[in-house]
């Protein structure tokens, strides 16, 4: 009987670290480094009509092919708002790593319907968001520091 | 015996497939910024008023003919429109001149209700104290500012036939 609860635990053991080397091995993982993150257009908005954009590499670290989704917080927060006045926002994602990265400027609007697909396993991934700000070309828009948010989420 | 190596088995099999088998997700927030500084500026900053913005030819002694030009200051905030010019503001052709006055009217504080003569003397269009306000409103940003020429040729002899002109500068400052 000794034997045996001996034997069992040995057994018990090894299997445990199978399945702890198979974890550590294969489970899938996918995190964000270092978010969340801010993004802060560089060149401010001085006449009508100006455009201006501004990037962030962000990495993704991951052992599975990823979809990248965008979502918000609350509706609207995509768009860049301060004191009930908008500008004209835009994004792109790329990365070297992505198979339908943006090659132009997506509306804000259609930014939120966009899937991603990262067909590479890592380790890890560098993908740029790019954001665009366009003041409107009809008057001058509210003086201020506008503010926008979107969630990018890496699904597996 | 037997029956616990079978459930010690099936459990640590069960433990890999589901490890393996799992699905996740990881989300990003990204916060964005954008400034937009305080400006003002001209919808077009060269705007001319030409001979078909009149209300027609002068082609009579003592007659008054009027020009208007709409214009679109767009502005953030509030400012104070001075008008000047380059020369003395009065419609001249060689050296003749047509009696010359000036509006303005539109969006700003307190519009012209009558013309202002060219000139920098009390009361006159060009004089330093002549200045416009126009008051900002947040959402706003764009000023229809409209401003009203007056010629009026001499009462007692024909002017010279030709193109009189002139010129205006409305500066915008704060």
């Amino acid at each position: 009987m000794r034997h045996d609860i001996v034997r069992i635990a040995a057994v018990v053991s090894g299997l445990i670290c199978a399945a702890g080397g198979l974890a550590l091995g294969d489970l899938p993982i996918g995190r964000w480094v270092g978010e969340p993150y801010t993004l802060a257009v560089p060149t401010h908005i001085t006449g009508a009509g100006q455009a201006h954009s501004g990037s962030l590499v962000l990495t993704l670290e991951h052992n599975r092919h990823c979809t990248i989704t965008v979502s918000v917080a609350n509706a609207g927060d995509e768009v860049l708002t301060f004191a009930g006045d908008t500008l004209a926002t835009s994004y792109k994602l790329t990365g070297a790593g992505l198979v339908n990265g943006d090659a132009d400027w997506v509306a804000s609007s259609t930014f939120l319907t966009r899937n991603y697909d990262l067909r590479t396993v890592g380790p890890s991934d560098q993908i740029t968001i790019w954001v665009q700000a366009a003041a409107s070309s009809s008057r001058a828009n509210n003086a201020g520091t506008y503010s926008a948010s979107v969630i990018l989420t890496a699904s597996w | 015996m037997r029956r616990t190596w079978m459930v010690l088995t099936a459990v640590a099999v069960g433990l890999m497939l589901g490890q393996t088998a799992s699905a996740g997700s990881a989300p990003a927030s990204v916060s964005i910024t954008a400034t937009v500084d305080s400006f003002a500026e001209w919808a077009n900053a060269s705007p001319a008023i030409v001979a078909g913005d009149w209300t027609g030819n002068v082609n009579a002694v003592d007659q008054t003919r009027t020009a208007s030009k709409a214009l679109s200051l767009y502005s953030n905030f509030s400012i104070t429109l001075t008008p000047t010019s380059t020369g003395t503001g009065i419609l001249t052709y060689g050296t003749e001149t047509l009696s010359t006055s000036y509006k303005i009217t539109g969006e700003v504080t307190v519009p012209d209700a009558a013309y202002k003569p060219a000139g920098t003397g009390a009361g006159e269009f060009f004089a330093g104290a002549n200045t416009y306000t126009v008051t900002h409103v947040a959402g706003d940003g764009a000023y229809g500012i409209n401003l009203l020429v007056q010629a009026v040729s001499p009462n007692n002899r024909a002017p010279d036939a030709g193109n009189y002109t002139c010129n205006v500068t409305l500066t915008a400052s704060w």
